[in-house]
């Protein structure tokens, strides 16, 4: 019998919890990924001033976000703001911070490298023409490094996405724990249980990834023709 | 430079941790019986993914043994078992959940251990665990002493292996994943397979063929409820409570409930604690 | 005549290094001024001095009756000084068209139509309306320099700085792009030219100087240098382009 079990994705109660979970994850995961690039766009154009004023805050806010892990920062915003501050915000709202702080020091670090790496040239000679730094920015630098940075970001966006799962720790149901319940509670009565669970759940998030991915892809193709 | 800003990170972030404790503890007095009762509902933890101890149903209600606990605990206390706020929670995170004073009492097969202890405070046990060994039917285990000169299956790093590496005489087969440890039992690789005494009933239950013919092996471990460190109001009330409950037979009653269709035809006094009484 | 800029006594160091060691020149309007001079002389910082792209430490800059300093309004003053660089600079992420109308219409506040018109003249001028659609790097690097020109021009500046921007061509794109300025040169366009083709230095300034650590060691007619060169730094300068010619 080859689909056997596959009765636990056609029971419309099961799906139904499944889709609930989906929007948790896809709202945590858009939501931060919104504040990320633009937020991430504007620190990183801050940081490419080389004044200690700016890179030293710059760098242990960067550094700080990197060298602690996401599940961390998770914990000290949930449970240590929760203790030591009484801020009870809820699993999604801390999810949202945590991940939109993470993701803007990542897009921060790489908005700088995009811009950094374009040729000083690009500069001097839209200052030449009289345009102003805010300019030089909007229409001449920010618009080629997005071409650049444009594989990296949707990278980072994917990976937001596939960090949602951690958010379980801090009590907020998404859809891989709703998989793992539907798995347990069928795992005595349907051995097959987590093969077709996983497997949708696989599906789903290849759906959420394979159309920004494929974004990506015909974005770069169009400019790669400039 | 680089390595500086890392470092420089590291310890702000180490002080900020120590310095942030001890400031005064937010969680406190959230949970005191008179708080709990002005907030109209009870906050606990229990597990979603683990049954038949705490797990959603096709319907999506929280249920199991831990549950069915906590409901009776809201009964008790507030007069209604659904005045209940479950949270989710996690073996990671059920330590954080009492401290932070996300909620008020942890119902999730929680072994009381010394380490444990120090953060949170256990009130007495309603279920208690062990190491058991689950064998063919054709080749029974009934005691510890049945497995000399045999091969037995354990997974790594768990109780039951650090237990018998330390008994001379058995040989030691080891597992990764207990997937596969179980069919390895089923293909004869050992006579039997030790692991958490709740965990091989419930297979065996599964697995025609199979039982348990011994279930108390090494220090039986207590599970208990669990409250923030400190709330001895609510500990004290657990465990009226759980005296109390006792005199009604109020584990067995939840054993036949949420562990009997599990476990199938076993003595229930081989896992649940009556009453608090250990 | 009235000088479009006067330099008086300019100084500037990198550190210890001083790369301008008290230059005064000025260039009158409709004229041509040619700079050469070993690489490392100070000629590119001196030009990037006048637009604000370098500040100095010493000396006068007067372009058009204004003093230029630390209080200038460069983006004004930028907008009368056109500036073309060796390295091919224009915005890779703008076609052609684009390139050129980028500084008219946000500096300016022209209407892209105008713009646009204005734009195509000067793209006709330098004989690539045909690219206007094209990105950057469909272009072959005469071509760019073409483009950056005619970007520079679309400001309608009083004054066009050049900076060795053939160095990076081959030959035979250096001669369309040298065409290109002596066209400019015939409609009496006021340059400054630092360069180091020295027959196309010969032909096409009004004015010629020889610039040598950080000093001008000689000023005339172009055709004088070249014949009878008074220094022997400046003979040196000379043979060495005879030698690899």
């Amino acid at each position: 019998m080859p689909f056997s079990g596959a009765d636990i994705l056609l029971d419309s109660a099961n799906l139904a919890r499944l889709a609930e979970g989906l929007i948790v994850t896809v709202r945590v995961a858009a939501v931060s990924i919104v504040f990320a690039f633009v937020l991430g766009m504007l620190i990183g154009v801050i940081a490419l001033s080389r004044g200690k004023l700016v890179q030293i805050p710059y760098q242990i806010f960067l550094q700080s976000i990197r060298i602690v892990p996401q599940l961390v920062w998770l914990f000290l915003f949930f449970f240590g703001f929760a203790k030591w501050l009484g801020w009870n915000w809820n699993g999604e709202t801390t999810g949202i911070v945590v991940f939109s702080i993470w993701g803007t020091a990542e897009m921060a670090d790489i908005v700088r490298a995009s811009i950094g790496s374009l040729p000083v040239h690009q500069t001097q000679s839209a200052a030449a023409l009289g345009l102003s730094r805010s300019q030089i920015y909007l229409f001449v630098l920010i618009p080629q490094a997005v071409r650049r940075l444009l594989p990296v970001s949707i990278n980072l966006a994917t990976r937001i996405i596939k960090t949602t799962p951690l958010l379980v720790l801090i009590t907020v149901v998404e859809v891989l724990k709703v998989g793992q319940q539907l798995i347990e509670v069928n795992i005595l009565t349907n051995s097959l249980a987590a093969f077709w669970v996983y497997g949708l759940i696989f599906v789903i998030y290849f759906l959420i990834c394979f159309p920004v991915a494929l974004l990506s892809r015909k974005l770069e193709a169009r400019w790669s023709v400039q | 430079m680089r390595n500086l800003f890392k470092f420089v990170a590291i310890v702000a972030a180490v002080f900020g941790f120590a310095g942030a404790s001890t400031f005064v503890n937010a969680a406190d007095a959230q949970d005191s019986i008179a708080a709990i009762k002005a907030r109209g509902h009870l906050k606990i933890a229990v597990f979603s993914d683990k049954p038949p101890f705490g797990f959603v149903d096709k319907d999506g209600k929280n249920q199991g043994y831990d549950v069915y606990f906590a409901r009776r605990f809201a009964k008790e206390l507030l007069g209604d078992e659904s005045k209940i706020e479950f949270t989710l929670t996690e073996p990671a995170n059920r330590v954080d959940l009492l401290e932070s004073g996300r909620v008020d009492i942890v119902l999730a097969n929680f072994t009381v251990t010394p380490e444990r202890s120090k953060r949170v405070d256990f009130a007495k046990p309603y279920f208690k665990t062990a190491i058991g060994v689950v064998s063919n039917d054709q080749t029974p285990i009934n005691k510890v002493e049945d497995l000399q000169g045999k091969k037995l299956i354990v997974i790594r790093g768990t109780t039951a292996d650090v237990y018998f590496s330390k008994i001379k005489g058995i040989d030691l087969v080891k597992y990764d994943q207990i997937s596969d440890a179980f069919q390895a039992l089923r293909d004869g690789r050992g006579v039997g397979l030790a692991q958490d005494t709740t965990l091989v009933l419930a297979w065996a239950n599964e697995n025609k063929g199979f039982s348990v013919g011994v279930g108390d092996i090494g220090d039986v471990e207590p599970i208990a409820p669990a409250v923030r460190k400190g709330n001895t109001e609510l500990r004290d009330w657990i465990n009226d409570t759980l005296a109390k409950l006792g005199k009604e037979n109020f584990a067995h009653k939840a054993f036949d409930a949420t562990l009997k269709p599990y476990y199938g035809n076993i003595k229930p006094e081989d896992i649940i604690v009556e009453g608090g009484v250990f | 005549m009235s000088d479009i800029l006067r330099v008086t006594n300019l100084r500037k160091s990198f550190g210890a290094l001083r790369v301008l060691d008290g230059i005064d020149f000025s260039v009158g309007e409709g004229r041509v001024l040619t700079i050469i001079g070993a690489s490392g002389c100070g000629k590119s910082t001196l030009l990037r001095t006048i637009n604000g792209l370098e500040t100095i430490d010493d000396g006068e800059i007067v372009f058009d009756g204004e003093r230029l300093g630390a209080d200038t309004d460069w983006r004004r003053v930028r907008s009368h000084i056109g500036m073309v660089f060796q390295s091919y600079d224009l915005f890779n992420h703008l076609k052609v068209i684009d390139n050129v109308t980028l500084a008219p219409i946000k500096v300016q506040n022209k209407g892209k139509e105008e713009a646009e018109e204005i734009a195509m003249n000067l793209l006709r001028r330098v004989g690539l309306e045909d690219k206007r659609g094209a990105y950057p790097r469909e272009l072959s690097g005469g071509q760019k320099q073409r483009v950056a020109i005619a970007r520079a021009l679309a400001m309608q500046p009083r004054i066009m700085l050049f900076d060795e921007i053939t160095a990076s061509l081959d030959p035979e794109m250096s001669q369309e792009v040298l065409e290109t300025l002596l066209e400019l040169a015939a409609i009496r366009m006021t340059m400054i030219v630092v360069t180091h083709e020295m027959g196309f230095a010969k032909a096409i300034g009004d004015e010629l100087l020889f610039m040598d650590g950080g000093k001008i060691l000689e000023r005339g007619a172009p055709r004088d240098f070249f014949a009878a060169p008074q220094t022997q730094r400046a003979r040196q300068f000379l043979s060495r382009f005879e030698y690899r010619i």
